[in-house]
Parts: C-alpha cells; structure tokens; sequence
C-alpha cells in the first residue's frame, strides 16, 4: 500500500562534490573504460568483443567482490521470493557478468545494430502496444533499469516506435571523486547520448510539455518506475523494503489519458528478449494525489515481479 | 469578435489557480509580465497550466507553446489566447 506523503525532493543533482574525495578507485575505473578501453574497443570488429567479454568477467568478479556481496545483501531480504533454484550468490555473479557485457557493448552499440549482430526474435506483446496507439494518445512504456534496456529500445525503434528517454543530465555519482564528478560523468553523460538516442533531460524546463508533444504526436515514452528523474516521489513497499518511485510521470498519465503499459527487457546482444504487456487498468481519481494512490501500486507490483522473476537483469540491486 | 484582454488574464489567473491549486493575488497577477517569474514554475506545473488553459479557453495550444518559456509570457499569451477565446 502507498503511504500518504508524497515527497518532493531534488535529487536531479548529485550531492555537492565538497565532500568528495579527489580521485577514487571508481574514478580510475571510469577513465580507463572511457578512454584506453573505449578506443581500443572502438578499433576491434563488434563481433570479437564477446571474446573481450570471456576475459574480463573473471577479472571483474574478483575485483567486484565487495559490489557482489552488496547484490546479496540486497537479495537476502526476498531470497524467499526468487524463482526455486536461484540463490543470492549465483544471482549477484550473473549480475556482474551482465554487467561488463552490457558496458562493452554500451562502447560498439551502434556498430551491433549496424553489422546486424543483435539477435532477437520479435517483440512479445507488440499488439499491446499497437493496440494502445491506436486509441490516438500516446503510449508510456515503463520498465525498470535493466541491463537490456537500452538494446530493447533500439530495437522498438527499428520496429517503428522509438521511444523517448526521460534522463538526468547529472545523474548521481555515489563512489565518485571530483575528478569523475566534474570530468568523467558528463563526458559519459555526452558518450550515451547516441546510445540511448531520443531523450528528453529531466533537467530541462520543458520536459513534462515535451513528453507530452510526443503522446499527443501518438508518439511513446519510456518511463523508469526506478528512476530518480522527477520532482515528486512516493514512498512504497518494494522488494522487501520501502522505496522512493518517481510519480511526477503519473501526472502527465492523468492529464493526457496516455495508456501506460508494462515493458520487460532481457538479455543481451546475443539473446535479446523484450515483452510489451496489457496496458494497465487506469483508475480515475479528481486530483493528483488520489490519482497516484490508485494507480501506482499495481505498477510497482508489476516491476517487482519481473526483478523478482529476472533479478540478474536488474541494474540498481547496486549502483555500480 | 473582440475580447477584453482583462477578461482573458482573469480567465488564465483561474486556470492557473485551479491546475496549482493555489489562490492569485488578481492585482498582482494583472501586473506581470512572466508567468515563470512570478510562480517559479518547475516542469510539471507548466505542464498543469498548458492543459488547464487548453480546457479553460476550449482549444489546443500549436507546436510553439510545447515551451515553459513560451508559456511563462503572460502577455504574449494573454494575446494568443485572446485571439482564441
């Protein structure tokens, strides 16, 4: 059940880099992947970067280890709500191997779709989302971060419906020092611009009016039900704790009447799966607050069951 | 058909007020030329203001107004929608 106080807070910005350190081990990590990595990545034909994939794994899951016990600390509370057979440890190592896949793919991403080296079979649940557009307003795709999630959205674009990303222009740098706050993360921001491609900046005074110009167009919006890039938050029971959902999209659902499905993204390059589900059932309410309280929590239900169902595809079970 | 450009400021005044939730000194409100400056508006109050007016004044904005600070000013607005009330 949704609790009654809305919050509101800027977390939009990072914290301020004062009481940073100069440079940290994060910083290190994130120059050599931006610079060394990146340009040797760059020159390597897209399909041997799985081979780079074999040899960076093992290096990443030992040098990971304190952010793979982070992922099972984080698992233990709904360890009794994973699918029979799974368990914390084999979870967070997956975690890990997705996620230095999904970073050396993030470096040949355009060159993926280009040498036709992603595989996917379709898009489960296509005719929800057509089936949606066709009442004229627009569809909100919301998902959670996952490691698929930026593959799948090039892939809905390639399918005819490129969906627009609402991102932080600064999102927030926990583990980073000046150096990476000030240096690597907006040359990372600039570096996913093309990556992720079709984005609007939460930041961006006009960013509500343009997600809606884009469902008025008939057009589609991803929305992260795990995200931090809105105004306004709830605090809701959320895999075995409480968490803070952004909701400042549920006021553009109200005022538009866009339809608001769910979407699931697995996998990688090799084994891309995504699956659009029946738009939920839209509960009208006379104001903001009333709105967000019968609407929101069939959808965080719904997000915590497929990170429940694929908690290795999750991204936030720790910020890497 | 003319209309009174006062009208057309009251009639936003209570749009304004009724998306925000708020209540609008009339004299103050008559007197400013920005929208932004006055209530500091973040993204999705403007949002709440552009479909308020759209009810209020019967019409969709065009492709211009889709911007805060298009929006924000209240007199090159108060004379669009006048043109349209």
């Amino acid at each position: 059940m949704v609790t009654n106080s809305q919050i509101e807070r800027n977390v939009i910005a990072s914290p301020p880099p004062k009481s940073r350190p100069l440079f940290t081990v994060k910083d290190a990590l994130w120059l050599v992947y931006l610079y060394p990595l990146r340009f040797f990545v760059g020159c390597l034909p897209a399909q041997l970067v799985p081979r780079l994939e074999r040899l960076m794994v093992p290096l990443f899951l030992l040098i990971g280890s304190r952010q793979r016990r982070g992922v099972e600390a984080k698992l233990a509370p709904v360890a009794q709500r994973l699918p029979p057979g799974r368990t914390p440890r084999e979870i967070s190592r997956a975690y890990m191997r997705n996620a230095v896949v999904r970073a050396l793919e993030d470096l040949v991403f355009e060159r993926l779709f280009r040498g036709g080296h992603v595989h996917c079979d379709g898009i489960e649940g296509l005719n929800h989302l057509e089936e949606a557009l066709s009442a004229g307003r627009g569809a909100i795709l919301l998902s959670v971060h996952s490691f698929a999630g930026r593959l799948a959205k090039h892939q809905l674009a390639r399918s005819g419906h490129s969906a627009m990303s609402i991102r932080s222009q600064s999102p927030q740098a926990g583990g980073m020092g000046r150096f990476g706050h000030r240096v690597l993360q907006p040359r990372y921001v600039k570096f996913l611009e093309p990556v992720i491609g079709d984005e609007v900046y939460a930041q961006s005074p006009d960013c509500s009016l343009q997600i809606l110009r884009r469902l008025r167009a008939g057009g589609v919006v991803n929305v992260h039900l795990d995200g931090n890039t809105s105004r306004t938050f709830r605090e809701v029971p959320f895999l075995g704790g409480t968490a803070l959902l952004p909701v400042g999209f549920l006021d553009i659902v109200r005022l538009s009447g866009t339809p608001v499905l769910p979407l699931l993204c697995l996998g990688n390059s090799r084994n891309l799966r995504i699956c659009v589900g029946p738009a939920f059932d839209r509960v009208p309410a006379e104001n903001s607050d009333e709105f967000i309280d019968a609407n929101l929590p069939p959808m965080a239900r719904k997000m915590e069951a497929d990170i429940l169902a694929h908690p290795e595809q999750w991204e936030l079970w720790i910020k890497l | 058909m003319t209309t009174n450009p006062d009208n057309v400021r009251t009639r936003i005044r209570k749009a304004v007020e009724q998306a925000l939730g708020i209540e609008i000194d009339p004299a103050e409100f008559a007197e400013s030329d920005r929208l932004d400056d006055f209530l500091g508006l973040d993204s999705i109050a403007a949002m709440e203001i552009f479909v308020a007016l759209e009810t209020e004044f019967n019409f969709q904005f065009d492709e211009s107004f889709y911007s805060t600070e298009k929006l924000g000013d209240l007199k090159a607005l108060e004379a669009y929608l006048a043109d349209r009330a």
